[in-house]
């Protein structure tokens, strides 16, 4: 079964070219929200490199700012770089553009490499210079040496992966949120057409409608009229029934025993009444139409007085119906 | 057998024909009455249906009047002269 579109409208994008404010808040977001990861892991690791100095705190401004600025430059050089990419293919700026970009990319790709040196740095230093305590004093001459499965080793790289993670997706961000302007144009267009295809659709479901309308409205019509002929034609047959009972009394009462009687008192009745819903027995026909009437067809209402004249047709020499007063 | 028929079942027959017809028209008003109500209640579908189809198509004739706008300034900005001042990306 076909979608309903009346009931069920397929979902339109409201405007072609923009993106939709929760679709801006959502990306705002979640930049933000890759800053703070950010922040907190470079403050802890700039913290560990300048354990030295900021155990003191004579270096607590500086370092907060220095975090800022790096965790700002790790989510926003990939934005930057991304955007400048997607004008140049869109060919809004000049191509000379894509060095800079690359550019951008590398700086940002330094930084992380820096900052994990850094940081390996720090732990081998932290580890040469025997931590903060200087408990062990035996030891304060030996030699840093790199190792890879050091634990500040594992944490630098591990820091390494979220910092590039987040640029990642801050550029993937900004290279989705943003269409080059032909595609944009075409979206555009296509869109068009497919809201005129809708009316369309619409149009021809309002003429379905109003055609299902206007047979209902034909259906009621019909159903009064039939009703109407109903109506008629059962009120015929009642009276022709009605008639025929009469035509049997008037009969009886031509017949010389004592059912003219029996007629009389039963006009004499009904005319006392003159309120039953038959309508009163007509006055005798003349003979003829007495003759005719029961000859067309028999009624079966009056099927006890018929098997009594088909009873005795046979006696009397005379057709059947006229054994009334044949005697 | 003469007297088969007399007033009492002549009045029988009466009263029987008049029960008839008071039942037969009994069904034809019910009879009549069940299709008047089904009958204004698909007319009122129908025109329910109709006033929704009605809205709806407004509804996207709006869409449609937009859409075209955001089409042509996306025309007038992908074919307009100074490309550099006007930036989608």
């Amino acid at each position: 079964m076909p979608r309903d579109i009346v009931t069920k409208p397929r979902r339109v994008r409201p405007s072609v070219g923009h993106l939709s404010p929760l679709a801006h808040v959502f990306v705002y977001v979640l930049l933000a929200a890759m800053l703070a990861v950010d922040y907190i892991l470079l403050a802890q690791a700039l913290t560990l490199l300048l354990r030295n100095d900021s155990q003191y705190g004579s270096i607590g401004l500086q370092m907060y700012v220095i975090t800022l600025g790096i965790s700002l430059a790790v989510v926003s050089l990939p934005h930057v770089s991304a955007i400048l990419l997607r004008r140049v293919q869109a060919r809004v700026m000049h191509r000379g553009w894509i060095p800079v970009a690359v550019a951008l990319l590398l700086l940002w790709a330094a930084l992380l490499a820096a900052i994990t040196i850094a940081r390996i740095k720090a732990g081998m230093d932290a580890a040469g210079a025997g931590g903060l305590t200087g408990l062990v004093g035996g030891s304060t001459a030996t030699t840093p040496t790199f190792s890879w499965t050091a634990p500040d080793t594992i944490m630098a790289f591990l820091m390494l992966g979220v910092l590039a993670t987040s640029g990642t997706i801050s550029f993937v961000i900004a290279w989705l949120t943003t269409r080059p302007l032909l595609v944009a144009a075409e979206k555009a267009h296509a869109q068009v057409a497919r809201l005129r295809t809708h009316r369309d659709r619409l149009l021809a479901e309002a003429v379905k409608a109003e055609e299902a309308a206007h047979h209902a409205t034909k259906l009621d019509a019909q159903d009064a009229v039939r009703y109407a002929g109903a109506y008629t034609t059962f009120h015929a047959r009642l009276d022709v029934i009605r008639a025929r009972v009469a035509t049997r009394l008037a009969q009886r009462a031509r017949d010389p025993e004592s059912t003219s009687q029996i007629i009389r008192e039963l006009r004499a009745r009904r005319v006392v009444e003159a309120s039953g819903p038959a309508p009163a027995v007509p006055g005798f026909p003349p003979a003829a139409a007495v003759e005719s009437a029961p000859v067309q067809s028999m009624p079966v209402q009056s099927a006890p007085v018929e098997s009594a004249a088909t009873a005795e047709a046979p006696v009397v020499d005379g057709p059947p119906t006229t054994w009334g007063f044949e005697r | 057998m003469r007297g088969a028929v007399d007033v009492e079942t002549l009045e029988v027959f009466e009263h029987e024909l008049a029960a008839f017809e008071r039942a037969g028209v009994a069904d034809l008003e019910r009879q009549r009455t069940r299709n008047i109500a089904a009958c204004s209640a698909r007319l009122a579908e129908a025109q329910a249906r109709l006033e929704l189809i009605s809205r709806s198509i407004e509804r996207t004739d709006a869409d449609i009047r937009r859409a075209e706008q955001d089409a042509a300034r996306l025309d007038a900005k992908l074919t307009g002269g100074d490309p550099e001042l006007h930036s989608y990306a």
